[in-house]
């Protein structure tokens, strides 16, 4: 797997320049939808019974796990290598 | 014969770990160097130091066996694991920046500086290492199960606690020695070994499992069960063991301090991207195979010991493999933790009484050789009464959890202050330590909808944080002082880089 940095203006799908302060709305947007699959009680209780416990553990920690790469996709440190 | 194919794998793998290591030794004279490895690692050392100072050995026996005995709920691990890696993601910006300008070495170090305050560094450190210690022991103690396994029967489950605790002090004489470098050099290895060829072996479990009828439709149905709505344990039950989980996992000394050893901020958030499908992958496939062997005979008897059951069915060689896995993932955890230990109170609580820097590796290693020595002598005593001990870990999770707001807080918001950061501490130690002795963990609060006491304390604490920080706000020149360390992290300078390693 390689990571190549992104340009700073990669999730810029409407052709507009992304800026800085927008592209950290975008990784705090992740970040609540993170919280919010995985811990909100509502969503426990949704998925309490049988095979669906299992499948949403699954599927919800696939999401948060694709979420990582979104995140370093709309993240933008210029001028820094990993 | 059996044995010694088991203990001769154990043996050349400790060897193989150990020449490597001896390979990348550099000179670690100083006390930066030995703490941070030089702040000179690529990120796949950083994601490999994540995953095996954070999946230890215990992965494979405890809970492994928490799955196969306590259903899907055992799956809320992978949860909370994977929110601490969009945490690293997130602090890897200000904790490594601030590592390297400042020179920190450790969790407690960077607290003294956000807040400019020793009593903060102190308090700090010593939950830090009050509440890892019964950590380290039990890891050393859990290494029992490995030496009871390979033996195949010849050695007694008390001689192999007692050969595990001494194998595993023994290859602390390397982490002494060679510090915060060999350890991110061993995780590589180890790692490899454990999540690598582990999720080889899992893979082949589960395709046995599905061919042999362990499907879902062999389990008992109250395994895929969540406690919800109406159920005893409450309904917040599952949401505060992933709570609990994700905001502890950064409080670690051990842990945190990897976010020093890279190279760059980014470095960390790379680390981070590369360590979640990693985690995600081999992490699903394990508590997936645990969940399938419920169905397999002997293992609802001896739950914790599901690993081996299973790795029994490809015979001796596979048993051997299987240990080798757990024994990588435990040397990962513990040496960790006891290289961070040792760090943390030769810099944080020796070095901030005598009121000077430390500048010298000596008092760090031997502080990490002493708190090796206490841990293993504590471990032999303790064999015995392991239940016990696990108590005291418990306790010492909920109350580490406490560090989270002054932590998490103080690295993404400019007003808390160390008075509200020292309230808020005790407070929520005490809180939770009280709930706890009422209502012992894994037993959650009937009152408070099923939260456990760590969240009860964590609820406190926060709101202490808050008060005091609004109702006694910082000094202007104290303002003025954290917000430009803040400040300083907008700036677009490259970081430099130490060496490559």
């Amino acid at each position: 797997m390689s990571l190549s940095a992104p340009a700073p203006d990669s999730l810029n799908l409407g052709g507009r320049k992304s800026s800085p302060e927008h592209r950290a709305r975008l990784r705090r947007a992740i970040f609540a939808v993170d919280l919010f699959i995985l811990l909100a009680p509502p969503v426990h209780w949704l998925f309490s019974g049988g095979q669906s416990a299992f499948w949403y553990f699954l599927v919800a920690n696939a999401v948060v796990t694709l979420s990582l790469f979104a995140l370093w996709a709309s993240s933008s440190d210029e001028g820094e290598t990993a | 014969m059996n044995m010694m194919i088991g203990y001769g794998a154990i043996l050349a793998f400790t060897v193989l770990v150990v020449v490597v290591m001896n390979r990348a030794r550099r000179g670690d004279a100083t006390m930066s160097e030995y703490a941070t490895g030089g702040r000179s690692f690529s990120s796949w050392f950083g994601t490999m130091a994540f995953l095996n100072t954070w999946l230890a050995g215990t992965v494979f026996v405890a809970f492994a066996g928490l799955t196969a005995s306590g259903g899907v709920i055992g799956m809320y691990s992978l949860s909370y694991s994977l929110l601490s890696v969009v945490l690293m993601f997130f602090l890897g910006t200000p904790v490594n920046k601030w590592g390297r300008t400042y020179d920190l070495r450790t969790q407690a170090d960077l607290l003294g500086l956000r807040y400019n305050s020793r009593s903060v560094r102190v308090i700090a450190a010593i939950i830090g290492v009050l509440a890892s210690v019964p950590w380290v022991v039990l890891g050393m103690q859990s290494l029992g199960l490995v030496f009871s396994t390979l033996s195949f029967g010849q050695v007694s489950p008390y001689l192999a606690v007692v050969i595990g605790v001494l194998f595993i002090a023994a290859r602390q004489i390397w982490t002494v020695k060679l510090g915060t470098r060999g350890l991110i050099i061993s995780d590589m290895v180890q790692g490899l070994f454990a999540y690598g060829i582990g999720f080889l072996v899992i893979l082949g479990m589960l395709v046995w499992l599905v061919n042999n009828g362990h499907g879902f439709g062999a389990m008992a149905p109250a395994l895929l069960e969540l406690p919800g709505l109406g159920s005893p344990a409450g309904p917040f039950y599952l949401f505060s063991l992933m709570f609990t989980g994700m905001m502890g996992a950064w409080c670690w000394p051990d842990l945190f301090v990897r976010m020093f050893s890279v190279r760059t901020p980014r470095t960390v958030k790379k680390s981070a991207v590369q360590a979640a499908p990693l985690l995600f992958i081999f992490s699903a496939a394990l508590t997936t195979v645990s969940l399938l062997a419920s169905s397999v005979p002997g293992v609802s008897e001896a739950p914790d010991t599901v690993w081996f059951i299973m790795a029994g069915i490809g015979g001796v060689g596979l048993v051997a493999v299987a240990g080798v896995c757990v024994v990588a993932a435990t040397m990962g955890n513990v040496g960790a933790n006891l290289q961070a230990l040792g760090t943390q109170i030769a810099n944080d609580i020796v070095g901030a009484r005598s009121h000077e820097r430390v500048e010298s590796a000596k008092g760090a290693k031997i502080a990490v050789a002493a708190v090796t020595l206490v841990s293993a002598a504590v471990a032999l005593f303790t064999a015995n009464q392991v239940s016990g001990l696990i108590a005291i870990a418990l306790v010492s999770y909920q109350a580490i959890c406490q560090l989270a707001p002054t932590l998490l807080l103080g690295i993404f918001w400019r007003r808390g202050t160390a008075a509200a950061a020292n309230a808020a501490m005790v407070s929520g130690i005490l809180v939770a330590a009280v709930l706890e002795l009422m209502y012992p963990s894994p037993l959650s609060i009937p009152w408070l909808g099923g939260l456990t006491s760590g969240v009860a304390g964590l609820i406190v604490n926060l709101a202490v944080y808050l008060a005091v920080s609004w109702l006694l706000p910082a000094t202007a020149v104290e303002q003025q002082r954290v917000d430009a360390l803040f400040d300083d992290l907008k700036s677009k300078a490259p970081v430099s880089q130490g060496a490559a390693s």
